[in-house]
C-alpha cells in the first residue's frame, strides 16, 4: 500500500490489486461533533447524491453513470465510535476490461463535481428540490421505523445514548426545520474542517492515482485533531418495554464492557464475542435457537470503537423471562470460563480465516486501511491474526470481567386477550 | 474437463460431470484466497407439484423446500452448522423460488474436509419425528420475521392477489399453518426425488488447482451409491389470465402506506433464449420509461404522482409474466391511474437509441462487478443454469438487442389484468 501525504491531515492511500474488475475510491471525511444532528448531514448526503453544478437534473445524473458502465457514486454518514464520519463511495469498472482507458481520470473528475461543485455554489438551490430531497429523507426514516427490526434497534440505542444514540437519532421534527442555510453550513463545516483521506483500491498506477488526486481534490491544510475510540460511561440501567401490533416480540440488550480496540486484550474480548454469540456454535444460538426453538436469530455485535457489545434476537413474548435469563446464564459461562476448550478453538480457527478472508472484499480493504491509519495501525489484519492466536480461555474470561447490561428494550407484540 | 475461458474478462472455468451425473464446475479464482463452494438443486418453492419421468405424480405443502433446507442441516453425528464452524467455513443455504442452494465460504488452507462435509450432509437426510416437530417452531418465528416487514409483505399480497395456482401466490417459506403440517415422510419422499445427484449441480469457487477439486469431488462421488434417477418435472396447473382480486387491503401497525399495482401478463412459451430476450426488452422499455432516465421523471415527483420511493420490477419466466410497481403513496387509487395513463403512453413510445446503448453500458459493468464476489458467481452460474442461459449468453443478447426488439415487446401488451394491494396504517 502506497501513502502519500497531500497536505495536513489529507492523505492518499493506495492499494494497487488486479483482483477485482472496478476500481473503488473512497474518501472519508472525519470529525468528532457530539452533536444530535445527524438528520442533518443524511439530508447533506442526499443533496450532494442527487445533482451537482454540471449534472443539475436526476435525468442528466442517471444517464452519466448508466453510460460509464453503471458506475456508482453515493455519499453517507456513518458513527464509528466518536468518528463522525462523511463516507464518499464510488466504483467505476477498470477501463481495461472495456478498452476505455479515460475511465479512471473520468472518476475523480465526477467525484470532484459531485462533492466540490454543489448547485449552491453556484446559485440558489431551489426550494422544491430541497423540499423533494426532505420529503424522500422523512419517507426514509418513516420506512425504517416500519421495520421492526431497524426500529427497536434504533431506539434501544437511542436510550443507551452517547454515539450510538446520536447515529440512532433521525427526529422528524428536527427534519422539518431544517434551511438549506443549515445545510450549506455543514457542508462547509465537513470540507473544511474535518480529516480527509482518500482511499483508492483496484488496478491502477500510482502516479496517475496521485496526479487525479491532486487536480481533481485539492483539499487545503487543515489543523483538526480527530479520534475515533471512546470507552462508554453509562451506568444508569433502563428498562423499557413498547407494544406495537406485530407478531413477534424485538428483545435488545445493550452492555457496556469496558473494552476497546485500543485495549491490549481486545483481541480476547472479540473471541469471548465469538464463543457467546456470531457463530453457529456460539452458546446464545445452541442454547436459545437450537436446544429450546425459541428463536430463529440470535446474535451478539462487538462495538469496539465505543465498549459496547449490543444482543439482539425476534421471540414470542411469552418466552421474554426465559429468554433473558438465558442471555444472562450464557455471559456469566464466559466470565466464569463454563465453556470446553474445543469451543475456543472453533471460535479462533473461524476468526482467523473470517480476518483473512477480508482481503478478499473490497469494503473490508478499504475499512482496514483507513482503521489503521486513524488508530495508527492498531488492528491490521495480520497484528490481529497473530494476537488471535495467543488467546487463551483465562484471557477471555479477564476481558468478560466488566460487561454489564445497561439498556434492555422490548418492542412487544399485540398480546392476546387470554395472556 | 471442458475448460471454458473469456478472455475479455479474464475468467477461467471448467466444467465436468461425475459418473453418476453430478455436474461439477470449478471457477479458477487465483489471486483470491477465500474458497466458496455451492451445492444446489433445482428444486424450490414452485414445486408444489412434480412428476417423474415414470409418471408418478406428486404434490406437496408449500414450504416444504425450505422446511427440507432447514432439516438437512442436521445428522446422527451431529450439528452440521457446528462441524463446518470447527473447520473455521461458513456454511450457509438459502430457499427461492426454483432452487434450493447449500453453500459454504473458507479462507482456510483445507479445502478438502469442508467440500467434503458439504457432498456429504446434502447427500445424507437422517430425521426424526422429533426433530421435525422442533423445527417448526424455529420455522415458524422465521416466517413472522418476514410478514412483519411491510417491504416483504407488500410483495408477498401481490402475488397473491395475482395468481390463483401458480406457486408465486404462496411464501417461500410456506405459512405456519402449512409448516405445521408437514411430516417427515413427506420430507424424505420430497429428497428423494430432488437430491439426486444427476439432478444437482455443484460449483467451487476457488484459488486451488481445479485438477486437484475435481480428484476430491469424484473420489467422494465415487464412494457412494444411488438409485437410478428417474427423472423430475416440476408441473403447475392451469393459471387464469384473470387476478384473484382487483384490489386488496391490509392493515399493519405503520405511518406509511404502502400499494402496489401488479399487472398480470400472458405466459408465453417460447425457447430459454427467446424468454430472456423478451425479458431484456421489457426491462429496459420500464426502465427508460419510468425511472430517472426519463426527464417527466421529475415532474411526476414535483406533480406528486409518484413519491421517491417508487419502482418498477418485471420478471418473465417459464410459468409467469408480470409487472409490478411499487410505492409509499398515500393516494392508491390516484397511484393506479396515473400507472395506468402511462402504461398506455409507454406502449406507444420508443426507447432511445441512446438510452439503450448505455443500458447496455451498465449491464456489462454489472456482469464485471459480479466477478469480484465469489458468492455471486456461483450462485449466479447456478441461477443461470437453471434459467437455461448462462450470464455470457445473456449478455450477448443483450448486446444484439435492437429498438425494434423493445418496441415489438411492449406494442402489443394489455394491461387490463391487474391488481392494487395497499397495506394500510392499522391507526388510519
Amino acid at each position: 500500500m502506497n501513502t502519500v501525504n497531500l497536505k495536513e491531515n489529507v492523505n492518499l492511500h493506495v492499494y494497487k490489486t488486479d483482483k477485482f474488475k472496478d476500481v473503488n475510491i473512497y474518501i472519508e471525511f472525519l470529525d468528532n461533533s457530539d452533536k444530535h444532528d445527524q438528520v442533518l448531514r443524511n439530508l447533506l448526503g442526499m443533496m450532494l447524491e442527487d445533482s451537482c453544478n454540471l449534472y443539475k437534473t436526476k435525468e442528466a445524473v442517471t444517464n452519466l453513470f448508466n453510460k460509464n458502465y453503471g458506475g456508482s457514486f453515493s455519499v453517507s454518514f456513518d458513527v464509528k465510535g466518536c468518528a463522525r464520519l462523511m463516507e464518499v463511495k464510488s466504483s467505476f469498472v477498470n477501463g481495461k476490461y472495456v478498452e476505455d482507458d479515460t475511465l479512471l481520470e473520468k472518476q475523480f473528475s465526477i467525484i470532484s463535481e459531485f462533492i466540490l461543485n454543489p448547485i449552491w455554489k453556484y446559485k440558489e438551490y431551489s426550494t422544491s428540490l430541497f423540499n423533494e430531497l426532505k420529503d424522500k429523507l422523512k419517507q426514509q426514516i418513516l420506512v425504517l421505523n416500519d421495520r421492526p427490526s431497524s426500529y427497536s434497534n434504533n431506539k434501544a440505542d437511542l436510550l443507551f445514548g452517547e454515539y450510538l444514540g446520536v447515529k440512532a437519532d433521525l427526529n422528524i421534527k428536527e427534519l422539518n426545520d431544517i434551511t438549506i442555510d443549515d445545510v450549506i453550513n455543514m457542508y462547509d463545516f465537513i470540507i473544511n474542517n474535518t480529516r480527509i483521506d482518500i482511499l483508492v483500491v483496484g488496478d491502477v498506477d500510482n502516479d496517475e492515482v496521485l496526479k487525479y488526486s491532486k487536480k481533481y481534490f485539492d483539499f487545503d491544510s487543515r489543523d483538526v485533531n480527530f479520534k475515533m475510540v471512546y470507552k462508554s460511561k453509562k451506568d444508569e440501567f433502563i428498562d423499557e418495554v413498547e407494544n406495537k401490533n406485530i407478531n413477534q416480540s424485538l428483545l435488545q440488550q445493550r452492555y457496556k464492557t469496558n473494552k476497546t480496540v485500543l485495549d491490549d486484550d481486545f483481541p480476547s474480548f472479540v473471541i469471548g464475542n465469538g464463543i457467546l454469540g456470531t457463530l453457529p456454535t456460539s452458546l446464545l444460538f445452541q442454547e436459545v435457537r437450537e436446544k429450546r426453538s425459541l428463536c430463529y436469530s440470535i446474535s451478539s455485535v462487538v462495538y469496539g470503537y465505543d465498549g459496547v457489545m449490543k444482543i439482539s434476537t425476534g421471540i414470542d413474548y411469552k418466552n421474554i423471562k426465559k429468554v433473558k435469563g438465558l442471555i444472562e446464564d450464557q455471559i456469566d459461562k464466559i466470565k466464569n470460563g463454563k465453556f470446553d476448550d474445543s469451543l475456543l478453538e472453533t471460535t479462533r480457527r473461524m476468526y482467523i480465516n473470517v480476518y483473512r478472508a477480508n482481503s478478499d472484499n473490497v469494503k473490508s480493504i478499504m475499512w482496514d486501511i483507513y482503521r489503521n491509519t486513524i488508530l495508527d495501525d492498531v488492528m491490521s489484519i495480520d497484528k490481529t491474526i497473530e494476537e488471535f492466536k495467543k488467546v487463551t480461555k483465562e484471557s477471555v474470561m479477564e476481558s468478560f470481567k466488566d460487561v454489564e447490561l445497561i439498556t434492555s428494550y422490548v418492542l412487544r407484540q399485540k398480546v392476546d386477550e387470554d395472556e | 474437463m471442458n475448460r471454458i475461458e473469456y478472455k475479455q474478462f479474464k475468467e477461467v472455468f471448467y466444467e465436468d460431470t461425475c459418473d453418476n451425473g453430478l455436474k461439477v464446475v470449478v471457477w479458477h479464482k487465483p489471486l483470491f484466497k477465500s474458497t466458496s463452494c455451492l451445492f444446489g438443486t433445482p428444486f424450490g418453492s414452485f414445486d408444489l407439484q412434480q412428476k417423474t419421468d415414470n409418471d408418478e405424480y406428486y404434490r406437496f405443502k408449500s414450504g416444504i423446500a425450505h422446511f427440507l433446507e432447514h432439516k438437512l442441516f442436521e445428522s446422527e453425528e451431529g450439528d452440521i452448522l457446528s462441524k463446518f464452524s470447527e473447520l473455521g467455513a461458513n456454511v450457509n443455504a438459502f430457499t427461492s423460488y426454483q432452487e434450493t442452494a447449500y453453500y459454504f465460504n473458507t479462507s482456510d488452507e483445507d479445502i478438502e474436509t469442508p467440500l467434503n462435509l458439504l457432498m456429504d450432509f446434502v447427500q445424507d437426510l437422517s430425521i426424526t419425528e422429533e426433530s421435525v416437530e422442533k423445527e417448526k417452531g424455529i420455522i415458524t418465528q422465521e416466517l413472522m420475521m418476514y410478514l412483519q416487514n411491510p417491504d416483504s409483505r407488500l410483495y408477498f399480497e401481490s402475488f397473491k392477489s395475482m395468481y390463483h395456482t401458480n406457486p408465486l401466490k404462496e411464501d417461500i417459506g410456506g405459512s405456519p399453518e402449512s409448516v405445521a403440517l408437514i411430516t417427515k415422510e413427506e420430507l424424505e419422499e420430497c429428497y428423494n426425488l430432488n437430491y439426486h445427484p444427476a439432478n444437482m449441480t455443484l460449483i467451487i469457487v476457488t484459488p486451488m488447482d481445479p485438477e486437484r477439486i475435481f480428484k476430491i469431488v469424484k473420489e467422494n462421488q465415487s464412494k457412494k451409491t444411488f438409485d437410478k434417477f428417474n427423472g423430475i418435472t416440476r408441473l403447475y396447473s392451469k393459471e387464469p389470465e384473470y387476478v384473484v382480486e382487483e384490489i386488496k387491503e391490509i392493515n399493519m401497525d405503520i405511518s406509511e402506506t404502502k400499494c402496489s399495482l401488479g399487472i398480470k401478463l400472458p405466459v408465453i412459451k417460447t425457447s430459454d433464449e427467446e424468454r430472456v430476450k423478451k425479458d431484456w426488452a421489457l426491462n429496459f422499455s420500464l426502465e427508460a420509461y419510468f425511472s430517472s432516465m426519463n426527464p417527466k421523471y421529475q415532474n411526476w415527483l414535483d406533480e406528486k404522482k409518484i413519491t421517491p420511493y417508487f419502482n418498477v420490477m418485471e420478471d418473465i419466466g417459464r410459468e409467469h409474466s408480470f409487472i409490478l410497481f411499487t410505492d409509499n403513496h398515500e393516494n392508491p387509487k390516484e397511484f393506479k391511474d396515473f400507472v395506468l395513463k402511462e402504461l398506455n403512453r409507454f406502449k406507444n413510445t420508443y426507447i432511445s437509441e441512446k438510452d439503450l446503448k448505455t443500458l447496455k453500458n451498465r449491464t456489462l459493468g454489472q456482469l464485471l462487478r459480479g466477478f469480484n464476489n465469489l458468492e455471486s458467481i456461483s450462485v449466479g452460474y447456478f441461477r443461470d443454469s437453471i434459467n437455461g442461459v448462462s450470464s455470457f449468453s445473456s449478455l450477448n443478447i443483450v448486446q444484439n438487442l435492437s429498438v425494434d426488439d423493445c418496441m415489438n415487446e411492449i406494442k402489443d401488451l394489455d394491461f387490463s389484468n391487474n391488481s392494487l394491494t395497499i397495506i394500510k396504517s392499522s391507526s388510519n
